[in-house]
């Protein structure tokens, strides 16, 4: 399904204060893990007198396997006497993992990075190395995105709610939480929840108001922090 | 009657600081706390309320502020249901700071079983350790169904004035059982708090915080300690120069009826309770002295006027 980040993002709660206040953290944790250009519909229930938090996402398909040439330019350089593999970073959201892999295959002696934006890599053979760099795989952001899905559930449902139970199955991702045991007409009010989520159109004049009136912005905010650089 | 002495911070250079602690001791003023941070020193201090102008006005020469700071003298406890990220590092660290601001020691509390709304409680340690302080401000949740019905367990025990803090505006103090002052707008956060409107309500949680002390030191007043605790700081100070050796970022915390002091209690406590006045009595005669429940410090506990049967 063709989805725009976060095109329906509700929250729903008896108070409506209260619910905004969930819908700010969720914000601020979905920008916190990056998660808000994955995530296209999702909506949340909370019933804090009977201990329960629902929440139902639909993913956006997920994001493919990023090569090197995907976040830097990479190329030869000789420097100070002596030639070097030459990478220059465009889009940095990705460096830890560049970083993590430049260190594994070269270790941290041979990977000189001076400013934020250029790393030198020593080797015998810069020329082969730097031809062959691009096409490597350095994240795979749909692996991740099952296990931040959890770490963003945790994060944003309410404390001591330890009773949990989740599914993901394509691209679907059920969360229930509760201090009791749930109970089979709460899953299945949390798979009503999907399928209506599902059936929903999303109308764009309100979802433009939900940027606009939105005090702090958090959705924008979001949406901005997946790509800082 | 006794001097009336009012709790000031000093904000300004470094260079001849010194002067503004020259003119604080000969007024009879008591400095509580010194922080330099490169070119700038802030000092709490108690002033004598007559010797204020000359204070400030030396302030002024020396191109740096005075201004009250009510809280100083409180040591407050910041008590957070538990230690996970719903509550640190915002919004309970960020009150811990605020609360600074005007003066007060804050100490960070995380409940070890404080979550939730069925199993929350507080145990006997963690109550000791809250009472040891002077208030208690509690940083709840968004929901108001738990700040009125289930969260006033964790003030069972509680001692010293409570203040609760949370989400919803609406609340009134009377529909928390237990609690002195309920203060809204704040609960749960999983950002710094700075736009306008939160730090309006950190503003107002400062201006209501005063008001309860002011309130305390009124009824404090009726039946005032035996010594002044500012005092009694600087008797020990003066007496126990180990203190400077101590590693705790302020090795003596003053509390509206006595001082922390940081120090190991087994080696220490004998020493601090011979800690002699000019007028004769010691420490041990005037106050309370007992291992604290944080680590293994000392707590004076100075006691009242009316106990002891006089006043120095």
């Amino acid at each position: 399904m063709n989805m725009e980040p976060l095109e329906i993002f509700t929250v729903y709660s008896a108070v409506e204060t209260e619910a905004a206040v969930y819908r700010d953290i969720t914000a601020d944790v979905l920008s916190d893990l990056r998660l808000a250009s994955a995530v296209g519909r999702i909506r949340i229930e909370i019933y804090p007198a009977k201990s329960l938090y629902l929440m139902a996402a639909l993913l956006r398909d997920a994001e493919m396997p990023i090569h090197i040439s995907d976040m830097a330019a990479v190329e030869t350089s000789y420097e100070n006497g002596e030639d070097y593999v030459k990478i220059t970073i465009d889009r940095e959201k990705y460096m830890p993992d560049l970083t993590r892999y430049l260190w594994a295959k070269y270790t941290p002696a041979n990977v000189i990075q001076n400013d934020r934006w250029t790393i030198l890599v020593r080797t015998t053979d810069p020329k082969k190395e730097a031809a062959e760099l691009p096409l490597q795989i350095i994240a795979n952001p749909s692996k991740n995105l099952h296990a931040d899905m959890i770490e963003f559930s945790v994060r944003a449902v309410p404390e001591g709610f330890r009773v949990r139970y989740h599914t993901f199955e394509n691209n679907e991702f059920m969360f229930i939480a509760s201090e009791d045991i749930i109970e089979p007409n709460q899953s299945e009010h949390a798979k009503k929840m999907m399928a209506n989520l599902r059936d929903a159109v999303p109308d764009p004049a309100e979802t433009k108001k939900i940027i606009e009136n939105d005090g702090r912005g958090a959705r924008r905010r979001a949406e901005n922090a997946e790509e800082e650089h | 009657m006794g001097t009336v002495y009012e709790p000031y911070v000093f904000n300004g250079g470094v260079y001849k600081h010194g002067r503004i602690i020259e003119l604080l001791e000969d007024v009879g003023g008591y400095l509580v706390n010194k922080m330099i941070t490169l070119t700038e020193v802030t000092m709490d201090m108690v002033i004598p309320e007559e010797d204020v102008p000359l204070i400030e006005e030396l302030a002024k020469r020396q191109l740096g502020t005075l201004t009250k700071s009510p809280l100083t003298g409180v040591e407050i406890a910041v008590v957070s249901p538990t230690l996970a990220s719903h509550h640190l590092p915002h919004s309970a660290c960020d009150i811990a700071e605020y609360l600074r601001h005007p003066g007060a020691k804050t100490t960070m509390i995380g409940l070890a079983r404080g979550m939730g709304r069925r199993v929350s409680l507080n145990d006997d340690f963690e109550r000791r350790l809250i009472n040891e302080h002077d208030l208690a401000l509690y940083c709840l949740g968004a929901f108001k169904d738990c700040i009125v019905n289930k969260k006033p367990r964790l003030f069972e025990g509680v001692e010293v004035p409570i203040v609760a803090t949370g989400g919803p505006g609406d609340i009134r103090a009377e529909e928390i059982s237990g609690a002195d002052m309920y203060i809204g707008n704040m609960g749960r956060r999983s950002h710094r708090m700075r736009s306008a409107d939160e730090i309006n309500a950190l503003d107002v949680m400062n201006d209501r915080v005063a008001e309860l002390v002011e309130e305390m030191r009124q009824n404090q007043a009726k039946d005032p300690p035996a010594v002044l605790p500012a005092r009694a700081m600087k008797e020990i100070e003066n007496q126990i120069p180990e203190i400077g050796k101590s590693l705790a970022p302020s090795p003596l915390v003053l509390k509206m009826s006595g001082v922390r002091v940081k120090l190991p209690y087994d080696l220490f406590h004998e020493r601090v309770r011979e800690v002699e006045f000019d007028e004769g009595p010691k420490l041990g005669e005037l106050a309370d002295i007992t291992k604290s429940k944080m680590n293994d410090y000392i707590l004076v506990q100075i006691k009242p006027k009316s106990e002891v049967g006089f006043e120095i």
